[in-house]
């Protein structure tokens, strides 16, 4: 566009930017999308969506070379550093940080960000959540409740298409729904007598997932055909990414410009005016600086970096930049505490298997701290789990060798049953994160100081968890109930959120109501970053009703010419 | 079971979409190639011994072994690749304690044993493993390899993942359908093979 002049820019084009397109495209307005890393075609870069472990090198093991080249997510156990995913994760080597306290920090610089690479859990917050804070005495009271995003959770549900089963539960507000995925015959029984168990006041549930469990049509999705390999890309399009799903709606609009290789290095601030009047790019290749105009803008770099970005603009205003007034911005690190869980066995069913690979688990919604359950900590934690019968890699050391080991391990084993706790993380002005200077990127910018850690509350809640999915297991009568943990340190959880939260007070929050930045009200945050409280669900599916509720917001407040 | 070019006419069917790759683009970028057993460091020798402990491990039957699956390239590409050094002097100890009692047992190397002798001796070191394993004394001493397990549980677990997630374990051995389409329960039967896993373990 002439003179790089748009109505608004959106920075980020994973979930929540990919909506920000998407919403502000379709109300007219034209729309620069900015990506740091490179493109991604939906279906022609996903080379290897079609490959099985048998076409890896190491059969998808990372190497120690290449553990060593990328230490930050190499360290301990978790899914998402493996030779399936590899290339896809931000690397330290060009985009480093500073870790005070321990930090994995996963990150996704290309087009569709984590989009790609997402865990696809999706559940709405509760009435609770909203109110938590205020009745509490932590932190600071949400400024919405959830009433005033019902609605758009219900928007973007039924646009992104969220499998799930009704379930009525008040701890876990159903999504307008596609048809729930399959629990199998033992997680079945588990269910039914958990319930029992319990009087109804646990529920072992679908897990509820951002996967198409119909065509979509009309938006040239397929079904997902339950082959497991999500985070390689989806040859149907079955689960929600920016590529599957919001990029090609707002692409059909003909408002959207999208420009990738373009990292945000700050937004300009114009005192008098007291507005953003556009960002400063650093072109990712050329190193060339470029600078872009708009009337708003929508930051959805990821939490962090959403947060990055403001401290490091209008630094001659404000000493730790735009949005800092208020002292909050960078603090109140949150994220989900996990890497810990339980496992038992299930006598019989030895008729029983199943068939397909469900990319999606059961669901344990939150009991603690929920009606009359009361605790020594505040807030509680979920499970997402699986039954199964043991495959291959199970204990083989009394089976011996040869002919019979091989036709042993041919066949599958007993059922288990495996549950993993995510935990509420409170947020916590000590938890923070800031801009270090001596570190710099590839691109000379200065980079992010991780400085958080769990405290008192999360770690009387990590005992809780261990020894109530044992009771839990031990109670309905399975078999070997034990607990597990490894190390978990903020970020582990790929939930990062606050450092820019919502409030009512702009001496007390970085954020309003509708996701204006207080010290700047044409800029809207609405990744992680403004988060008040993190929950215990898994948080995308709220970044997405934020964000088009911010959206509706931002384009009616152009209209009135409040912006 | 679809292949590759029935899989790419269901796609075109259910997104209308035809396409072709562009590795330019890719962000998944492909992984480092293993180590080649050429570039390995092992000698002739030591090659043939991994290939017939690989073999004695996971025979051929009347589905196919760990030679058809392409062990023990893969093998000797992940201890290289993927394990740290003290792993892989224990390996290599492993190897040399196989020769020597193949040696002391049967006068002859490992490699010119009978299939079985050979499914003898690893069968008797399988079970001593299990038993260094659970703390006790036994052949095997482990001197200078302090934690780490005896070296035949190491042998055997890699050779189990290899097989297992090879393509011929996967498919001939395992059962596998690349697009299962749902998550479903059927009913099992004793001898019904279990399913190939898509994901590292």
């Amino acid at each position: 566009m002439a003179n790089n002049t748009y109505d608004a820019i959106v920075v980020g084009s994973g979930i929540s930017g990919g909506w920000a397109a998407k919403e502000l495209t379709e109300k007219g307005l034209k729309v620069l999308m900015l990506e740091r890393g490179g493109d991604v075609q939906h279906l022609k870069d996903y080379v290897n969506m079609q490959k099985n472990l048998w076409d890896y090198p190491h059969h998808g093991r990372p190497s120690l070379e290449a553990k060593a080249t990328e230490p930050n997510m190499a360290r301990g156990t978790g899914y998402p550093f493996n030779e399936p995913t590899m290339g896809a994760w931000a690397s330290h080597q060009t985009a480093p940080y500073v870790e005070k306290e321990p930090f994995q920090w996963f990150r996704a610089y290309q087009m569709g960000g984590r989009s790609l690479l997402w865990g696809r859990q999706t559940y709405r917050l509760n009435r609770e959540d909203f109110m938590a804070n205020g009745k509490e005495g932590i932190a600071v009271d949400w400024p919405i409740r959830y009433e005033d995003l019902e609605k758009w959770y219900g928007y973007v549900e039924r646009f992104a298409g969220i499998s799930g089963n009704n379930d009525g539960l008040d701890v876990l507000p159903d999504s307008d729904f596609l048809p729930p995925m399959n629990l199998n015959v033992v997680e079945r029984d588990v269910a039914a007598r958990i319930k029992k168990q319990y009087k109804g006041e646990r529920h072992l549930i679908i897990g509820r997932c951002a996967h198409a469990t119909e065509n979509r049509p009309d938006q040239g999705r397929g079904k997902c055909q339950h082959r497991d390999k999500c985070w390689t890309g989806c040859p149907f399009g079955g689960y929600f990414s920016t590529q599957s799903t919001t990029l090609p709606a707002a692409m059909k609009t003909g408002n959207l410009t999208v420009r990738p290789m373009s990292i945000v290095k700050e937004l300009i601030y114009d005192k008098n005016t007291q507005r953003v009047t556009g960002v400063e790019v650093i072109d990712a290749e050329t190193h060339e600086t470029i600078t872009f105009n708009s009337k708003i803008v929508f930051l959805n770099a990821s939490t962090l970096n959403s947060t990055w970005i403001l401290m490091n603009s209008a630094r001659d205003v404000w000493d730790n930049g735009l949005g800092s007034s208020s002292g909050e911005l960078g603090h109140n690190v949150m994220d989900h505490h996990y890497m810990l869980g339980g496992s038992a066995e299930v006598d019989g069913f030895l008729d029983q298997h199943t068939y397909g690979r469900r990319p999606n688990g059961f669901y344990i919604p939150r009991f603690a701290n929920w009606g009359s359950d009361k605790r020594d900590f505040l807030r509680g934690f979920g499970f997402q789990g699986r039954a199964g019968r043991e495959g291959f890699m199970r204990d083989s050391s009394e089976l011996g060798i040869g002919a019979g080991l091989k036709a042993s391990l041919a066949e599958p084993g007993k059922w288990t049953i495996n549950a993993t706790g995510f935990g509420e993380i409170l947020p916590d002005h000590r938890n923070k994160v800031s801009l270090n200077f001596e570190t710099r990127d590839a691109w000379g910018l200065p980079v992010l100081e991780m400085d958080a850690k769990i405290r008192d509350n999360e770690i009387k809640m990590r005992k809780a968890m261990k020894e109530d999915i044992v009771e839990m297991f031990d109670s309905i009568g399975l078999k070997n109930a034990k607990s597990w943990e490894t190390t978990y340190h903020m970020g582990k959880g790929i939930h990062e959120m606050g450092t820019a939260r919502m409030g009512r007070d702009p001496n007390s929050s970085v954020l309003n109501q509708h996701n204006q930045v207080w010290d700047a009200p044409n800029v809207f945050v609405t990744d992680g970053a403004c988060m008040t409280s993190a929950s215990c669900v898994n948080p995308s599916l709220t970044y997405m009703a934020l964000t088009a509720r911010a959206a509706e917001f931002a384009v009616e407040e152009l209209k009135r010419g409040n912006l | 079971m679809m292949n590759r070019r029935e899989l790419l006419q269901a796609i075109a069917v259910a997104t209308g979409a035809a396409f072709v790759y562009n590795p330019a683009y890719a962000i998944w970028k492909p992984p480092a190639a293993a180590t080649s057993v050429a570039d390995s460091g092992f000698n002739a020798q030591q090659v043939a011994l991994i290939e017939e402990i690989c073999e004695t491990v996971i025979p051929r039957t009347d589905t196919p072994g760990a030679k058809d699956a392409g062990l023990p390239a893969f093998v000797i590409g992940m201890i290289r690749d993927c394990y740290t050094p003290t792993q892989q002097a224990l390996f290599e100890a492993g190897m040399a304690n196989v020769e020597t009692r193949s040696q002391l047992n049967f006068g002859k190397s490992f490699t010119d044993a009978s299939d079985a002798e050979r499914n003898e001796l690893l069968t008797a070191i399988d079970s001593e493993a299990l038993a260094y394993n659970k703390g006790e004394k036994v052949v095997w001493e482990g001197e200078g390899f302090g934690d780490l397990p005896h070296y035949f549980t190491l042998f055997k677990q890699l050779i189990i993942f290899g097989f297992f997630t090879s393509k011929e374990g996967g498919t001939e051995v395992l059962r596998h359908v690349e697009i299962p389409g749902t998550y479903k329960d059927i009913p099992y039967k004793e001898g019904d093979r279990d399913w190939a896993t898509v994901w590292p373990t």
